[in-house]
């Protein structure tokens, strides 16, 4: 009997573990996929609340009235700042592609996601270039060996192959990603104190207009206004949570990718590692997806 | 180390704190316009390369200081209030030296 589990379990692991090798790959491009966009979202967030900080400030003074620059984010026309956007924007899609070539069924899928792989790869280069005027760590020829690698998976999909070009991929890959992930996660503390700042103002002035109206009106109303303050006080104290974790996010996108490489030169595709990569990837998604949330709840 | 954005942030941080406090409608005016100065000053300090080794870095971060502290007295006792504002006056400048915008500071 158990001689018999013995060999059910050997033989799952077996038949299981040469159709797809690279399960593991796949939840791990959908958890950067989804932290790359959760980034994005901070940025967002650091421009919408920029925007909000300005109404507020122009709505304090009776004096002053909206105009052009009044609804102008910070990374509105900059386009030194904006590109920090499309840097996670070609992270997401590198992780997304590789996810995608380690599930494809079908060549004309490979195909697909080859394209988007190479794309992404490219803008990662060239937009990390362009913000730091450094080299990103990704060449010409490691491109065309990524291609070559990808186009060995053939036409009738072969596994051995296609861990090869995974391989390739994400050792040709992980200088950039590397690069990309230190430069997000030194960057993005820096923009979460601007926006707490900018919460903050808002916070103010809704106190501030509280001190003149309080009196004129009744309780029930003061209590309704109160609760709004309480509401914004909530979200400028966890906006700052919000970004020192996307700053962390940064770097786990890093350190994962690089624990994969790790293992992927010694030619593995999971091992405990990576799972533990990928379950911090998952937490951390979950609770900066729950923040995002509620500011979004509170407009 | 420090950098001019974090002192930048906690000045403005105190600014606003102290702002809560005040009830006198020039000072409050004053104290908003400098809020937004400093914001602006802020978004520059973020776009700009800023070497943090000069003399000029040294004393914004001093005068940032002093324009804090300064702040923080006030809150206690609001006769302070218009010291406050010209310490803060004095560092949006020092940090003006430095990122060059040429905002229009009163005072």
């Amino acid at each position: 009997m158990f001689l018999t589990a013995i060999i059910t379990i050997i033989s799952a692991t077996f038949i299981f573990g040469c159709a797809r090798p690279t399960t593991h790959i796949k939840a791990f491009s959908l958890a950067s996929e989804e932290l790359a966009t959760l980034a994005m979202r901070g940025y967002e967030v650091l421009d919408e609340t920029t925007v909000q900080r300005k109404i507020a400030e122009v709505a304090a003074d009776p004096k002053q009235i909206p105009d052009d620059d009044t609804f102008v984010g910070l990374l509105e026309g900059q386009e030194d700042l904006a590109i920090r956007i499309m840097a996670l924007d070609y992270l997401r899609d590198y992780s997304a592609a590789l996810g995608d070539l380690s599930t494809a069924d079908v060549r004309i899928d490979i195909d697909k996601a080859s394209k988007d792989l190479y794309g992404a790869l490219v803008g990662l280069r060239d937009t990390f270039q362009e913000e730091t005027g450094k080299d990103a760590g990704i060449e010409d020829e490691d491109l065309a060996i990524i291609a070559t690698a990808v186009d060995a998976i053939g036409t009738v999909i072969a596994e051995a192959k296609r861990r090869v070009a995974i391989k390739t991929i994400v050792i040709k890959a992980d200088p950039a990603v590397q690069n990309v992930s230190k430069l997000l996660r030194d960057e993005v503390p820096i923009f979460g104190e601007f926006v707490k700042a900018n919460l903050s103002t808002i916070e103010t002035e809704m106190i501030k207009s509280y001190q003149r109206r309080a009196e004129k009106l009744t309780f029930d109303q003061r209590v309704a206004y109160i609760q709004q303050i309480r509401k914004q006080h909530r979200i400028t104290e966890k906006s700052g949570n919000f970004f020192r974790d996307l700053g962390t996010a940064a770097e786990m996108l890093g350190s994962s990718h690089a624990a994969l490489r790790k293992a992927v030169e010694k030619n593995k595709f999971t091992t405990s590692e990576i799972i533990e990569h990928i379950g911090e990837l998952a937490d951390f998604a979950k609770s900066l997806r729950e923040f995002y949330k509620e500011l979004l709840e509170s407009e | 180390m420090e950098t001019l954005r974090s002192n930048i942030s906690d000045t403005v941080n105190e600014l606003n704190k102290l702002l809560k406090e005040t009830t006198d409608p020039e000072e409050e005016e004053k104290l908003r316009k400098l809020r937004g100065i400093y914001f602006k000053l802020w978004e520059e300090v973020i776009k700009q390369e800023i070497d943090n080794a000069t003399q000029e870095f040294k004393e914004a971060i001093d005068s940032l200081k002093v324009a804090r502290d300064a702040a923080v007295q006030a809150k206690e006792d609001l006769q302070k209030v218009a010291e406050a504002i010209d310490r803060a006056v004095s560092a949006a400048k020092a940090v003006d030296r430095i990122v060059k915008l040429g905002i229009d500071l009163f005072a």
